[in-house]
């Protein structure tokens, strides 16, 4: 700013300035080996805590009771007959799936005129609902089902809740950012027309972020398919569950049949999720 | 087109100052300060009904923050805004904002709603007097609503465009249908800044013709600033000169000459 312009002199190939003292180097290097130090600590303190040891892995996969010498031969080949039964389970994952993510939108919905700094009606009410989201979300999906199965019993509708809740703290975070990232001078126009806060949240805020949330919203379906997945196994119910149950009982060729159902709807729920997030444009 | 002022000429140099209790809006003695930066010095005007006012003056002399103290969006360390007979500064929620709906504001960057129709946009400027129940969505809107909105297009010549997505208009027909929204807000007052910066000199032609047309066939008070003299002198009746948070004139446009305009401009260089 308060260098002036240079002009060029005419007729002359410009020659290069002096270029100003680079800042000294010598304390981000100090930085960066403090940074390596700090890195390489925690890896081996991770590997201590978790009893990591390479002979395990070794005798894990390759040994003569690991997964490709001994597992492997007992799950092949699928046991076809329960094809049907595994996609009838996987349904049941993908309904909890989809219920959660619709409950999940209403709550983030009904939270998101707080939640959004650029359109919230006071700044204590925004941090609460930005803590609520923070706190829901921390704690995992599996955690909360623990919890709803206390107080429900062990029902594929606890495994709704549990990612119901914990989506909401996803999601309505998400969405929030959404709105505080969205131009804002619609939402100025309409206020300053004399709209009250909720009319111009339903016709400048949702407008504006509608396509936004529903892509976010998508890309979360498929999260919340793999998560409704490892729920069914402590008995959400579902194909997580039948794939437990049936370790339990060491059938194998049931389990790779489920394992390949799995793979299966993840994959078109995957792309289906994509596909609908690339015609929103 | 209409040619005839329906009141408020531009060829009486003082348009009824008589009836100060009776103009839409009057500003007084506004001072406005952010941190050591003293914006207004007592900037004061009046806007009479059936008049174009344009405010010139160069980049960061307090337009925009004149305009915002105007209607209390921003609140003015001193001075006062009298907004259809109501002193803003006396005013505060809910009451503030019913009394707002007096003035009706016009953007320069395009603020319409995307991914809505331009009949949607333009009703969205009755959102302040219609109760909540019949707002929750377009489809709800009372048939007057729809009914001015479909005036308002007409008035800016947009109705064949009424059901196209406010996001697929070019600049120029953007902002018409923003006057229209501003139109359908039944202000008595409509403040635009800078609408025309954005547009190219056809599309500026025309919505000054446009806004001309509504002071003086309507009877509404506009007020916009502009950045091209040569349109305020074609266009307003009336232009206010500003130059570092201060009036330094206020006269009909006939009576404003070039080193006037110039004057506004030329502090730049020397500070
Ligand atoms: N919210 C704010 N906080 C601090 N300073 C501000 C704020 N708004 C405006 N200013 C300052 O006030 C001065 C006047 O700004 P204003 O936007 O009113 O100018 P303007 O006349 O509209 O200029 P332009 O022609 O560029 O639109 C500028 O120096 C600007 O930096
Ligand atoms: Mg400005």
């Amino acid at each position: 700013m308060e260098t002036p312009f240079a002009a060029a002199a005419p007729g002359q190939a410009p020659v290069a300035p002096a270029l100003p003292a680079k800042p000294s180097a010598g304390r981000r290097r100090l930085v960066n080996l403090g940074l390596g130090l700090l890195i390489a600590g925690l890896l081996v303190y991770s590997w201590i805590d978790t009893n990591a040891s390479v002979s395990e892995f070794v005798n894990g996969f390759f040994g003569s009771k690991g997964l490709l010498r001994n597992v492997l031969p007992e799950s092949l080949p699928p046991e076809v007959s329960q094809f049907w039964d595994g996609f009838r389970a996987a349904a049941t994952t993908l309904a909890i799936a989809i219920l959660s993510i619709a409950f999940g939108i209403v709550g983030s919905l009904a939270m998101l005129p707080l939640a959004a700094r650029n359109i919230t009606p006071s700044r204590p009410l925004y941090e609460l609902a930005r803590l609520i989201q923070a706190i829901l979300r921390a704690i995992p999906e599996l955690i909360m089902l623990l919890l709803f199965n206390v107080v429900l019993g062990f029902s594929p509708f606890a495994a709704v809740l549990a990612l119901t809740v914990h989506g909401i703290g996803v999601k309505g975070k998400l969405f929030a950012e959404a709105v505080e990232e969205m131009d804002t001078s619609a939402v100025d126009a309409l206020r300053v027309a004399g709209a009250s806060r909720l009319q111009v949240f339903l016709h400048a805020v949702l407008p504006g972020v509608r396509n936004t949330l529903t892509a976010l919203t998508l890309y979360r379906l498929d999260a919340n398919f793999r998560s409704a997945v490892t729920l069914g196994a402590v008995g959400g119910g579902g194909i997580g569950f039948l794939i437990d149950n049936q370790l339990s009982v060491f059938q194998f060729k049931a389990v790779t049949t489920y394992m390949i159902v799995l793979v299966i709807v993840v994959l078109a729920v995957e792309r289906i999720s994509t596909e609908l997030r690339t015609r929103l444009g | 087109m209409p040619l005839q002022p329906a009141l408020g000429s531009r060829s009486s140099p003082e348009p009824s100052r008589a009836s100060a209790l009776d103009a839409p809006l009057v500003i007084d003695g506004i001072h406005k300060r952010f941190g050591a930066n003293q914006v207004l010095k007592g900037v004061g005007l009046k806007l009479d009904r059936g008049e174009l006012l344009a405010v010139l003056g160069a980049n960061g002399c307090g337009k925009s923050t004149l305009l915002r103290c105007a209607i209390r969006l921003l609140d003015p360390d001193a001075g006062s805004s009298r907004l259809g007979g109501r002193d803003l500064a006396l005013l505060k929620g809910k009451e503030l904002r019913l009394a707002r709906r007096e003035a009706a504001v016009v953007f320069q960057q395009i603020a319409l709603v995307k991914r809505r129709s331009a009949l949607d946009n333009v009703c969205c400027g009755a959102l302040g007097r219609i109760p909540l129940r019949r707002s929750l969505t377009p489809a709800a809107f009372p048939h007057e609503v729809v009914q001015r909105a479909t005036i308002a297009l007409q008035r800016v010549g947009m109705l064949d465009r009424a059901w196209q997505p406010a996001q697929t208009l070019s600049g120029g027909q953007a902002q018409r249908v923003a006057i229209a929204r501003a139109y359908c807000q039944q202000a008595s007052v409509i403040l635009a800044d800078e609408p025309v910066s954005a547009l190219d000199p056809r599309a500026a032609e025309e919505v000054m013709t446009l806004l001309g047309d509504l002071a003086h066939n309507d009877g509404l008070g506009v007020l916009t600033v502009l950045h091209q003299p040569d349109l305020a002198l074609r266009h307003a009746d009336r232009i206010v000169g500003m130059r570092v948070g201060e009036v330094v004139f206020d006269k009909p446009s006939p009576e404003v000459t070039p080193q006037e305009v110039d004057a506004l401009y030329q502090h730049l260089r020397e500070t």
